[in-house]
């Protein structure tokens, strides 16, 4: 990875908000509608960077949120009333069957175990919990990893990601396209300063955003 | 969302050709193939006259177009 990575960039914050990925609160939200889950639910978010979606899950949702990430800065930019926790997604600081629903909005891609960090979640979540990823993937059937440092550089393969879910146990009961709030927030970084995504010739030239949600067998 | 501050130039000295009033940076909306972003652009405060000054509707408009058309 060179320089700083784009999610610690000021220009993103300006472009996408607190939240620092495509839809802000929108995928969230419709996570929330499509699991049904409950007032006073125990709900983790992995990679709560500035803490944005905890406060959100927790004010709005009335769930009993709370957040880890691993960038010390990040965490030190977030609101200090909020229960955040620095530690590693594929070595999580709870007890097995400790949360009703994980969620892992625009980070799992960042994520190098995904096999091991997956199996965490499915860990830390109750019985009939349920597993929420919002990312970026691979459109067409591409399987190569263009690992340059920055989420648009490594999206999903959703052919592998469905494999480890069912090795865990798990399956995809949701899936819902939306690459339009990608490429909403690519323009936005553009109208902020940021130059425009090149257009080569890999197979993460236009990477789609999409949302998933993840129950157990 | 807040708005975007999408021009670096000082557009502070040119005036409303209709009005005589200094355009000022206010916020403004643009839509695009249904997408909306929220922008600062110089302004007449009277009539609501925006500037879009060259460089930002053939570079950062025009990519962003491109983009939107793209998806």
């Amino acid at each position: 990875m060179t320089g700083t990575p784009l999610w610690e960039k000021s220009i993103l914050r300006a472009a996408a908000g607190e939240t620092l990925r495509p839809g802000g609160f929108i995928l969230t939200d419709r996570a929330v509608t499509l699991t049904k889950l409950s007032a006073g639910a125990q709900v983790l978010d992995v990679g709560c960077g500035l803490g944005a979606t905890v406060r959100h899950l927790r004010n709005r949702h009335g769930f009993n949120a709370c957040g880890m990430d691993y960038s010390p800065r990040q965490l030190s930019e977030a609101p200090k009333d909020l229960p955040l926790t620095r530690a590693d997604g594929s070595s999580l600081p709870f007890a097995d069957s400790s949360f009703d629903a994980v969620f892992c909005e625009c980070v799992l891609s960042l994520m190098p175990e995904k096999e091991q960090t997956i199996g965490e979640f499915k860990r830390v979540l109750k019985d009939n919990g349920k597993l929420i990823i919002s990312d970026l993937y691979q459109r067409g059937n591409g399987q190569i990893q263009c690992l340059d440092g920055s989420c648009a550089g490594s999206p999903l393969y959703l052919g592998r990601i469905e494999q480890i879910l069912k090795e865990h146990g798990m399956h995809i009961a949701t899936i819902e396209d939306y690459s339009r709030l990608l490429v909403e927030l690519a323009a936005k970084l553009v109208f902020a300063g940021e130059k425009p995504p090149a257009s080569g010739g890999n197979c993460c030239d236009r990477p789609g955003y999409m949302l998933m949600i993840v129950t157990q067998d | 969302m807040s708005t975007l501050k999408v021009l670096e130039e000082d557009f502070s000295a040119w005036k409303c050709v209709t009005c005589g009033h200094t355009l000022n940076p206010s916020p403004v909306e643009l839509e695009y193939l249904d997408s909306k972003f929220n922008v600062e652009l110089p302004a007449c405060p009277d009539c609501g006259f925006v500037l879009i000054p060259e460089e930002l509707a053939l570079g950062k408009m025009a990519e962003v177009e491109r983009m939107l058309e793209d998806k």
